[in-house]
């Protein structure tokens, strides 16, 4: 073949292709065309199906940053849309709610997934799958349970962040709550014990005062504007099984190795002082005893510094007094871990991940026992040291 | 008898167009015989350069005073010589037995052309009557413009002299830098009707001379009918012949083109051109800027680190933008993802037309801002502000972060240092948006990865492209990237001079006076150890 | 002749340097390795799927080593051309057969693997022959020019994707939890093997750099070590990778597919730059693209030397378009795909891989080196192409 014709054909072959490729950009979506998720709710649907809850951000009606041909001042509307749709699963759930959407729902940015009581106690695989298997989700995506139904709170709206769902996600950023993201949770059913914490949030009252149209705009004036953690939901193998209070929850924190702040309130003859922890070094072991069956030893060490005196006055310059503050937190964090840990043996569920302790250090006892766990695991032998230290006072010593 | 008022115009006119094309037949015939007839002692030969260079009104023909018997002719062209040159030189200084006297260039002519040409160029022809051929003497002195400084490369500190049209001033430019014997200008003569003069340029003994002489050879196969600018010229001595990017770099300040010579490499200057063809080039010497050296290393090496980053901008922002928004929104943190929706809320456009439009927009006003006369320079890129700015974007055209977007591009563009290389970038970012468009940031990587490979394979005189990185040398690197001070060994690129190599002077970094009272002190600073 | 090669410029040096001669080693072997091998080797080996990465490296040393004997006996030549050398050109071109099957299947292989990381991740709606005929784009050029741009742009590619290795690593560093790691050896050795299997099965496709390394210019003997340096690299790259993986999955990490890019999905920069998957896929692609440009340059010359053909350049458009076809059309579904690589391709792979320099090498041994062409072409004339006549 000559080269002229070469040259022509290898040209024509490209204008062909470059035809094809350009006649079809199979995967472009545009800005204008995304309903973000920000925030999903799983609840079980009356026929055994389930009912799927999703907040889309309206980005139109977020307050402007400072653009200069932006809309100034407040918004114009609700800055989330709440749409629901049922299905015999959570794929036809989707479906149904995107039937009733303009555009291409994207999970990307989705920040927390809320799952009602009654979605829980039939499992929550599904849910674990749905966000394990799609491309488009995020792995680390955070799980909350809801006594009762999950969906309505979607359309709380607190003032304070928009979209609404940043709360929660924010909130949980801190940490002060057992982070339950999706990839450990899934982990967890595939342990020996199969069990796991998830935070539970409720609607809380309104701030008094609050509930009159803050920047967010909320609802109408008698509609709830506050979301708080109230403690968490157990969960074994994937079902519900019971719930923590506060108490125990962060009792299961400091057990579990995740405590990171948070302040106590301890109450002494010559008044009550309110002390925040400020760095916290947990250290878990499984060790075997002699006759061969497995303990674990937990050392939990506090270090905080006292950030409110309540009542009285007690004699902060004192050091002696420090070392009783002390010791009264250890014992104050004691006594939560306590709980925690009767709660779980009350249950005979090991959320406190004490399997994968001895499992972990301990493989040749794990061998032998983890067929029997369930029967071994509310009598195993825990020792818990606590230590903390208030080292400082802040800037004032004493005020009288 | 009434004068008879005919209409003779049409046939009169005709008979003049008659005449002239006579008389161009006349002139293309006369100097086809000519041109390579040898100039003899034959009377006729002023009548013969009278009709050849006659034609144009500035061929002054003078007699100069007689010396002794013999009274010799001279021809040459007003527009081209200086009359005093030619008053105090030539007429002045006659002897009578020299009858060229005190002149500095002298000349032969053997052939009628090579008179004629001569002539062309400026110089003076002087005929004896009775010798065969001709004297030529270098009398010329066109007007030009001084030395001025850079257009296109400016510098906050070192020299502000360039290249101005006129050769002898660009050699003496050089020369003023480079005393050395070793520096060799050749000369050649390109273009058919142009003749420009054209030097090639390096140092003898340190450039290859494999590089060398395969410059010789391009050149002379380089056939145009006129050489205007030195692009003609870089255009057919490529490499290869289909690449956006640059194979010969071309500056305007003779410090360059001294450094780039004594890095081994030759320089091409071409009469009537104001700028200074360098290579063999790497893809590195387009992102180096002459203030690079004139400045502190650590400056240097930021700025040129900087600069690395511009490119990478200015040739994937858009691409990046459009790949990003369309395709992977995921990945844009969500109030920056917040943010970028509720500018897009109600703009028709996909995003790659937006691109596009304020792309295109902003190169038509950068070309109509080049072309503009200063007054009217200012009032565009005020309109130009206006304009793309605010108007485009309060229709709902565009939106705010695509503006930003190719803004910064821009402005990245405008920071490689180097004209043709700007322009490369310019074109491959239209190239990468349309990539990115269609298939996301696979595309975006398809592509840059295809510019990659060209790259690789692109070679300048033979010296790869990338050179110090793709071919890894690692003495190249650290002039490529960095900008190591001037005190620490400079090795030369291996292969550009490879003689050289062994060579290197360690440099002396500074450090202040070793302490005295001992045999290598300075005696000055023996204050310092107290001893005497 | 090569662009590369008539346009060579005075004193440029010819061949591929020892670093080069590296590099080219982890692309070829290292880029897909990482992506495939650590989810096969937890689901065999569990938590010491890491170390099986490790201990599986000898496989890939060995076809090295006969290599280099083979290169000491007759030097300078590919393994397809030891093979004529060797046997004469039918009973070489039964002994190619081995290469040229495992160049043929893998080179698809490779291909649909990249073409399913790209569709999950980034392209979900293209079809697959538009994504794998766009990846194929760019390595054809490349393959095409000769073996030194390829190493080029092999220079450049590899440190993107390692980068983009370290920035994953640095940036789900908060998601690692080390006890996943333990216990260390509870297991035993049967797991183990069982997953070194695998690995081994990768690594030996080291043999493939009998058609690279005849091409090495200065610096001869250290490409030997360079080869070696590389493959040692890569089998640190997959123990990494899996550790990383077995430690921030924990037991869900034998059940994903892709590890690495299921580890993209939990990176998370200050909580600014979260669900940076798609950047670190693109890089890793980077890597593939030099990957898919010596291996089709490999299958291109193997195949061109097994005909006896003159140059290598007019296979290739022809063999793209059957690779491009290949990768779309082999495998019905990806479950499909999983369990031809987790089932057939240990036992192929390492049977071809070993076995192809190791037949070589015995016929070699056996027979003495092939008379006539004795000694090796002029490194002068073999300008990027073997050319013959």
């Amino acid at each position: 073949m000559s080269a002229r014709i070469r040259r022509r054909a290898a040209a024509l072959l490209a204008l062909v292709c470059l035809t094809l490729v350009l006649s079809g950009c199979w995967d472009r979506i545009e800005l204008a065309d995304l309903d973000m998720v920000s925030g999903v709710a799983f609840d079980a649907a009356p026929n055994g199906g389930f009912r799927v809850t999703v907040s889309i951000v309206l980005p139109q009606n977020l307050a402007t940053g400072g653009g200069v041909g932006g809309a100034g001042g407040g918004s114009a509307g609700p800055s989330e849309a709440v749409v629901s749709g049922t299905g015999a699963t959570i794929g036809e759930a989707i479906t149904a709610i995107g039937r009733g959407l303009p555009g291409h729902i994207f999970w990307g940015h989705t920040r927390v997934v809320l799952i009602g009581e009654a979605a829980a106690r039939r499992g929550i695989q599904p849910v674990l799958d749905f966000f394990l298997r799609s491309p488009a989700t995020r792995l680390a995506t955070d799980l909350l349970v809801v006594r009762g139904e999950a969906g309505p709170l979607l359309q709380v709206s607190p003032p304070y962040r928009v979209p609404g769902t940043d709360v929660l996600y924010e909130h949980l950023r801190r940490q002060r709550e057992p982070r339950a993201l999706v990839y450990e949770v899934a982990q967890s059913l595939l342990t020996t014990s199969g069990a796991s914490l998830i935070p539970e949030v409720q609607v809380g009252r309104p701030a008094p005062g609050g509930s009159a149209g803050g920047g967010g705009g909320s609802g109408g004036a008698t509609s709830p504007t506050a979301l708080l953690f109230t403690g968490a939901g157990v969960l074994q193998r994937g079902r519900l099984v019971g719930w923590l209070n506060e108490d125990q929850m962060r009792g299961a924190m400091w057990l579990l190795g995740t405590a990171r702040q948070g302040t106590v309130a301890l109450r002494s003859p010559q008044g009550s002082v309110s002390v925040h922890i400020n760095r916290v070094r947990i250290h878990r072991q499984a060790v075997r005893l002699a006759d061969g069956s497995p303990a674990v030893r937990i050392r939990i060490d506090a270090e905080d510094v006292v950030s409110q005196v309540d009542a009285g006055n007690p004699p902060l310059g004192d050091p002696r007094y420090l070392l009783q503050l002390s010791n009264a937190l250890a014992a104050s964090i004691r006594g939560s871990a306590d709980l925690a840990l009767a709660a779980a043996r009350a249950e005979d569920v090991d959320f406190l991940e004490f399997g994968r302790l001895v499992a972990a250090d301990q493989p040749g006892i794990w061998g032998r026992v983890h067929g029997d766990w369930p029967g071994i695991f509310p009598r195993l032998p825990v020792v818990i040291a606590v230590r903390a230290h208030v080292r400082q006072v802040g800037n004032l010593v004493r005020l009288q | 008898m009434e004068p008879v008022e005919t209409d003779l115009s049409g046939d009169v006119r005709d008979l003049v167009d008659r005449l002239h094309e006579l008389a161009a037949l006349q002139l293309n015939a006369l100097w086809l015989l000519c041109e390579n007839l040898p100039l003899g002692a034959e009377p006729g030969r002023g009548a013969i350069f009278s009709a050849l260079l006659g034609r144009s009104g500035d061929l002054v023909e003078a007699d100069l005073p007689p010396v002794g018997d013999r009274v010799a002719h001279a021809y040459f062209l007003s527009s081209m010589t200086d009359t005093q040159v030619l008053n105090q030189g030539l007429v002045g200084g006659l002897s009578a037995h020299h009858p060229a006297g005190a002149v500095a260039e002298l000349h032969t002519a053997a052939t009628y052309g090579d008179a004629v040409r001569e002539v062309l160029s400026g110089r003076v022809l002087l005929l004896v009557p009775g010798s065969p051929g001709g004297l030529l003497v270098e009398a010329r002195g066109y007007p030009k413009r001084g030395i001025q400084p850079p257009v296109l490369e400016t510098v906050v500190r070192g020299p502000h002299e360039a290249f101005n049209e006129d050769l002898q001033t660009n050699i003496s430019l050089l020369r003023r830098r480079l005393r050395d014997p070793r520096l060799v200008f050749e000369p050649l003569t390109l273009g058919r009707f142009s003749r420009t003069e054209v030097r090639l340029c390096y140092i003898e003994g340190l450039a290859n001379p494999r590089i060398v002489s395969e410059a010789r050879r391009r050149l002379a196969g380089v056939s145009a009918t006129a050489i205007v600018d030195s692009n003609y010229i870089e255009e057919s001595i490529g490499d290869d012949a289909y690449t956006v990017f640059p194979q010969v770099d071309f500056t305007e300040r003779p410090d360059i083109v001294a450094i780039g010579l004594t890095e081994g490499r030759f320089a091409i200057l071409v009469d009537g051109t104001n700028d200074a063809l360098v290579a063999p080039v790497t893809f590195w010497s387009f992102m180096q800027a002459a203030d690079d050296y004139y400045q502190n290393y650590y400056a240097g090496t930021f700025l040129r680190l900087l600069r690395y980053a511009f490119l990478t901008i200015a040739v994937t922002m858009p691409a990046l933008y459009i790949a990003l928004t369309t395709f992977h929104q995921q990945m844009i943190p969500t109030s920056l993802l917040l943010s970028l929706m509720r500018n897009n809320v109600g703009i028709p456009f996909p995003a790659l037309v937006e691109a596009l439009i304020m792309e295109i927009t902003l190169e038509i006003l950068r070309e109509a801002g080049l072309h503009l006369p200063e007054k009217l320079g200012t009032s565009l890129s005020v309109v130009g502000a206006l304009v793309i700015g605010e108007a485009v974007v309060s229709a709902g055209l565009v939106s705010w972060p695509v503006v930003a977007v190719v803004a910064i591009t821009a402005i990245a563009n405008f920071a490689i240092p180097r004209w043709t290389m700007a322009l490369a970038i310019r074109l491959l970012r239209f190239g990468e948006m349309l990539a990115a468009a269609i298939f996301g940031l696979p595309g975006v990587l398809v592509m840059t990865t295809a510019i990659l490979v060209h790259l690789v394979d692109l070679r300048s005189f033979g010296v790869p492209y990338l050179f110090p990185v793709a071919p890894l040398d690692a003495d190249g690197l650290q002039d490529a990237i960095l900008r190591m001070p001037h005190w620490t060994p400079q090795p030369r690129p291996r292969l550009l001079a490879p003689a050289w190599r062994g060579r290197v002077r360690p440099g002396r970094r500074p450090h202040p006076p070793r302490h005295a009272g001992t045999a290598g002190g300075d005696p000055r600073w023996a204050w310092r150890t107290g001893a005497r | 002749m090569s662009r590369a090669a008539s346009h060579r410029g005075a004193g440029e040096a010819w061949g591929l340097t020892p670093f080069q001669i590296g590099v080219c080693t982890m692309a070829m072997i290292g880029v897909t390795a990482v992506a495939g091998l650590p989810t096969i080797l937890t689901a065999y080996a569990g938590q010491e799927g890491w170390i099986a990465a490790l201990v599986a490296l000898p496989a890939g040393l060995l076809p090295l080593v006969l290599l280099h004997d083979l290169d000491r006996r007759q030097p300078g030549l590919t393994l397809v051309e030891q093979a004529r050398q060797a046997l004469g050109p039918i009973g070489g071109l039964v002994l190619s057969l081995l290469p040229l099957a495992l160049l043929l299947s893998a080179t698809p292989l490779g291909a649909h693997q990249q073409a399913d990381i790209v569709g999950l991740e980034g392209l979900r709606h293209t079809p697959t022959v538009v994504i794998v005929a766009l990846f194929f784009l760019v390595p054809l050029y490349a393959a095409r020019q000769g073996p030194e741009v390829l190493a080029r742009l092999t220079t450049l590619s590899v440190p993107v994707a390692i980068g983009a290795l370290l920035l994953i690593a640095s940036t789900s560093l908060r998601s690692v939890r080390a006890e996943n790691l333990q216990p260390i050896f509870a297991l035993g050795w049967g797991p183990l093997l069982q997953g070194a299997a695998p690995a081994a099965a990768w690594y030996a496709e080291s043999a493939l750099l009998g058609f690279l390394l005849p091409f090495r210019g200065r610096d001869r003997r250290a490409s030997w070590a360079a080869a070696g340096a590389g493959l040692t690299i890569v089998s640190l790259q997959v123990a990494l990778v899996t550790a990383w993986d077995l430690s921030i999955f924990g037991p869900l990490a034998g059940r994903v597919t892709f590890a690495i890019f299921q580890v993209t999905r939990v990176t998370n920069l200050a909580e600014f730059l979260t669900h940076m998957d798609s950047v670190l896929v693109i890089a890793w692609v980077a890597g593939e693209i030099a990957r898919m440009g010596l291996w089709f340059y490999c299958l291109c010359l193997a195949l061109s030397q097994c005909l006896g053909l003159r140059d290598y350049r007019p296979l290739t458009l022809p063999m793209a378009a059957a690779v491009i076809i290949a990768t779309c059309t082999w495998f019905e579904n990806s479950s499909q795909f999983n369990a031809w690589v987790m089932h057939v391709w240990p036992f192929w792979g390492l049977a071809l891989g070993i076995g192809s320099p190791l037949l070589v090498w015995l016929a070699v041994v056996l027979r003495g080196p092939g008379p006539g062409r004795r000694a090796a072409i002029p490194a002068a004339a073999r300008l990027g192409a073997p050319e013959r006549g």
